[in-house]
């Protein structure tokens, strides 16, 4: 499991305008969305089980990264977008940081298995520091995808 | 006198592994430890107040996890993770039943 395997490249952001978790979550569905990845009439079906499961308890996994996902029954694989925010969001992460850097994942539910996956990668690659922070210094969709296939092909620590 | 090591394996009963949200419920437990307290699997060893640590292992369903404390509360640190991976979380499931229809088509947990 690779970034390539998941993360759409036409849904990774740069220039992030919201600033509230809410309106982050809707801009990342609409980055799937636009990316052909999620259908214009699940779109707030999606949108919704992600928030519910932020409801649960925050997906800020420290280092100022959250990973917000559902499992949803129209996706047939795991899709993924990749969002930078400058200034930060606030998401009720267990260390209280802001959230610099976001992958959302939506995922078939008959495959948990490629889900855990994709959380074990994104978590390993982002445990290398310098990975972790060019990945929040990124200004273009550009450099984020370049970043990811980097880290794909051994760049980095992860 | 100095502190001791206190280990004991836990099993992971969650039918998708050790995903976000029990990951979540093991860092939150360990942090309220003054121990260190780590989680060890497969020659991996990791921090278990650190949520992105622990997401490293890719702990699957049934993998057994050793639950390793060293400090003044080690003992209880170990007894509370090891708590929670025998209760399957129940917090973690106890939530996911009052509030999760849209987000749990199929098996409980994410």
């Amino acid at each position: 499991m690779q970034f390539a395997d998941f993360i759409s490249q036409g849904a990774t952001q740069t220039n992030i305008e919201a600033a509230e978790k809410e309106a982050v979550i809707r801009e990342m569905a609409g980055s799937l969305l636009s990316a052909g990845e999620i259908a214009e009439e699940h779109f707030e079906g999606i949108v919704e089980a992600i928030l519910k499961r932020e409801e649960l308890g925050s997906t800020g996994i420290g280092r100022g990264v959250a990973v917000p996902h559902t499992k949803h029954p129209t996706v047939d694989k795991l899709c993924g977008a990749v969002a930078v925010s400058g200034s930060g969001v606030e998401f009720e992460s267990l260390d209280g940081e802001k959230v610099h850097v976001l992958f959302m994942l939506v995922s078939p539910p008959d495959r948990p298995g490629d889900h855990l996956r994709a959380l074990e990668y994104i978590s390993r690659q982002l445990r290398d520091d310098s990975f972790c922070n060019l990945l929040k210094q990124s200004t273009t969709p550009d450099d984020v995808w370049q970043l990811l296939m980097d880290a794909d092909n051994n760049q980095f620590g992860g | 006198m100095a502190d001791s090591l206190v280990t004991q394996m836990a099993t992971v009963l969650d039918e998708i592994g050790l995903h976000l949200r029990p990951a979540r419920l093991i860092a939150e437990e360990a942090e309220q430890h003054r121990s260190r307290v780590e989680l060890a699997y497969q020659g991996q060893a990791v921090d278990a107040k650190s949520i992105m640590q622990i997401l490293t292992l890719g702990a699957g369903p049934n993998a057994c996890v050793e639950v390793r404390a060293e400090g003044p509360d080690a003992e209880q640190a170990v007894a509370a993770v090891v708590g929670l991976f025998s209760s399957n979380f129940e917090a973690d499931s106890a939530a996911q039943q009052q509030g999760g229809a849209a987000s749990d088509v199929g098996p409980a947990g994410s």
